[in-house]
């Protein structure tokens, strides 16, 4: 997979005279974006719903560039997946804009599109739905099918696919619109190593084509493996912004000794990270 | 531009310089805004080619797990057609003194079907449409009017149905060029029930509630627009009739049963009245839905 690793020269904190701005052009500016949402809970069983205002994003800036593909990591409920639905406009920040060189494309592994349609009649909706015309389809079908590689299950209801099956299907429609802003929420992990080595190679292109792709989730190992760069979010909180392998183990590190149960030592690596990550841009240690 | 574009992490801020050349080019465009009504209403022409493929495959696939498949489309009004006539006809008696209570009952049935049909629709629709939004970014509007071509759609074999009903049923009514006054009718009707449909489909996103009341709203049009029994038999208050007869429902119905069984292409003044409700309701849904885009992308709990 090393081969999805190319030199790129990421966009770096103020000061740094690293920091190209002409060589590589910003796909994505997100401008003080915050997203808070109101929550519903209910104390004991028959208590009273109560109304209370969750963070899920604190307010945060970044630039993406052309050829970069960024990791989102962080735990459960971090606000990944919050910040990426705001990137794709699919729902509004509750302060800050995000701008966008395109219209960028979400690829979310939810539920399935029409469940009565087969694979085939999905195909042609979501292509149609993503504004593609009639003349298209023929085209992309045949490279979502490719992609997608789910033999003749192609021709049959959406409702009879394993999950991982409609999880492929829905990433190669969405590549279909050759997308050149791609977010795409935990939707790797499914498929063998032959799907994983197709799908890779679909980003890979989208990459190349000047675009820009963003990966939410939680496997530092994945972050690691397919992206350039990486920004870590805890509770809505920014951490760290930089190298995917340097941003990747940080995190890994840390999640391990939350595993381990190791609450103190974990505090104490999040605390470090905050500091190093309001340096500026985590370069590679090289390590 | 006004808004100031910032770097700020914490504890590093300061203005993101090498960005703001491109935000001001407007190579950076703002994501998830509204775009203007005019260029809304484009980007809803545009998505027509989905809009017909969805609205067709729907049509076709929704009544696939039953064993009369299609058939019910036709089955389920006979059926209401059958209860309704037996009820208010036969022992009721309401058809006294009423020269073609059959032909009164089946166009008052299958086009008010069509109508509660629409709102129910609405209710429902974008609330259906979750998983499409959810992955895709197209205009909202795309949905119910979706739901309102596939509605429309379903009509074409029920008002075949309907004609040829009225006219084999004694006592026949026999088609004259007044039948060709039918489809301007149903035209205006369908963009009144669009407006409509826009402004449901809107608001029951929100508040799903909307649905539950909505089942109450049918059942009581049904009884104030004339559907199975002339209300003027059964109404004497002079303000209540004329509620009754402002009502849009009850209005093209009553223009339905003017072109088909009297043979008279109605008065001039109901036509206004008809195109005026079916323009102002598709104007004021069409605005009530576009400032609500943004809504569609909330998750709501």
């Amino acid at each position: 997979m090393s081969s999805t690793k190319r030199t790129i020269i990421p966009r770096v904190a103020p000061g740094n005279p690293r920091i190209d701005p002409l060589s590589q052009q910003p796909n994505i500016l997100v401008n003080q974006v915050s997203v808070d949402y109101p929550v519903y809970t209910q104390r004991g069983l028959r208590g009273r719903r109560v109304r209370k205002i969750v963070h899920a994003v604190q307010p945060l800036s970044f630039t993406a560039h052309e050829g970069e593909f960024i990791g989102l990591v962080g735990r459960n409920g971090s606000g990944k997946s919050s910040l990426l639905r705001v990137i794709a406009g699919l729902e509004s920040s509750t302060t800050g804009t995000v701008y966008a060189s395109a219209r960028p494309s979400l690829v979310g592994v939810g539920a399935a599109l029409n469940q009565e349609l087969t694979g085939r009649q999905n195909i042609a909706l979501g292509c149609l739905a993503m504004g593609l015309k009639k003349h298209q389809l023929v085209e992309a079908e045949r490279k979502v099918i490719e992609l997608a590689g789910i033999g003749e299950a192609i021709d049959r209801p959406m409702r009879t696919y394993s999950s991982g099956m409609g999880a492929r299907l829905r990433f190669a429609i969405s590549l279909a619109a050759k997308p050149r802003i791609m977010l795409i929420d935990e939707a790797l992990s499914t498929g063998d190593a032959a799907y994983a080595e197709r799908s890779a190679q679909a980003m890979q292109e989208v990459l190349d084509d000047a675009g820009t792709v963003f990966l939410v989730s939680h496997a530092a190992q994945t972050i690691e493996d397919l992206c350039n760069r990486a920004i870590w979010l805890d509770f809505g909180e920014f951490v760290m912004d930089g190298d995917a392998r340097e941003v990747a183990r940080k995190y890994r590190w840390f999640a391990h000794n939350l595993a381990q149960g190791d609450e103190a030592k974990a505090a104490q690596l999040l605390a470090d990270a905050k500091a190093l990550g309001a340096q500026g841009y985590v370069q590679d240690s090289g390590a | 531009m006004a808004e100031k574009i910032y770097y700020a992490r914490e504890g590093v801020s300061g203005e993101l310089t090498d960005v703001v050349p491109h935000v001001h080019s407007g190579r950076l465009a703002p994501v998830g805004v509204r775009v203007g009504a005019w260029r809304y209403l484009k980007n809803v022409w545009d998505r027509r080619q989905y809009i017909w493929f969805d609205s067709h495959t729907k049509v076709r696939t929704q009544n696939s797990n039953h064993r009369l498949g299609s058939l019910w489309l036709l089955a389920k009004p006979v059926l209401d057609i059958a209860f309704y006539g037996v009820l208010f006809g036969l022992v009721l008696q309401v058809s006294r003194g009423m020269d073609n209570f059959l032909a009164y009952l089946i166009i008052g049935i299958l086009m008010f079907q069509y109508m509660s049909g629409v709102l129910n629709g609405a209710a429902s629709v974008m609330i259906q449409g979750k998983p499409m939004m959810r992955a895709f970014s197209f205009p909202r509007m795309a949905l119910p009017i979706s739901m309102m071509v596939r509605q429309t759609m379903q009509m074409g074999a029920i008002v075949a149905v309907m004609l040829v009903g009225i006219a084999v049923l004694p006592p026949h009514v026999l088609p004259t060029v007044s039948w060709l006054a039918f489809v301007p009718v149903f035209a205006l009707n369908a963009l009144f029930l669009t407006g409509l449909a826009l402004v449901i489909a809107r608001y029951a996103y929100v508040v799903p509630d909307i649905q539950q009341l909505l089942s109450f709203v049918t059942r009581v049009l049904l009884y104030a627009s004339g559907v199975i029994f002339p209300i003027e038999r059964f109404v004497e208050h002079p303000l209540i009739t004329q509620i009754i007869q402002a009502n849009p429902f009850y209005i093209f119905i009553d223009l339905y049963r003017e072109v088909l069984m009297r043979g008279s292409f109605g008065n001039l003044e109901t036509w206004l009245t008809a195109a005026a409700w079916a323009v102002g309701a598709a104007v004021v849904g069409f605005f009530i839905f576009w400032r609500a885009e943004e809504v569609f992308g909330r998750e709501l709990n």
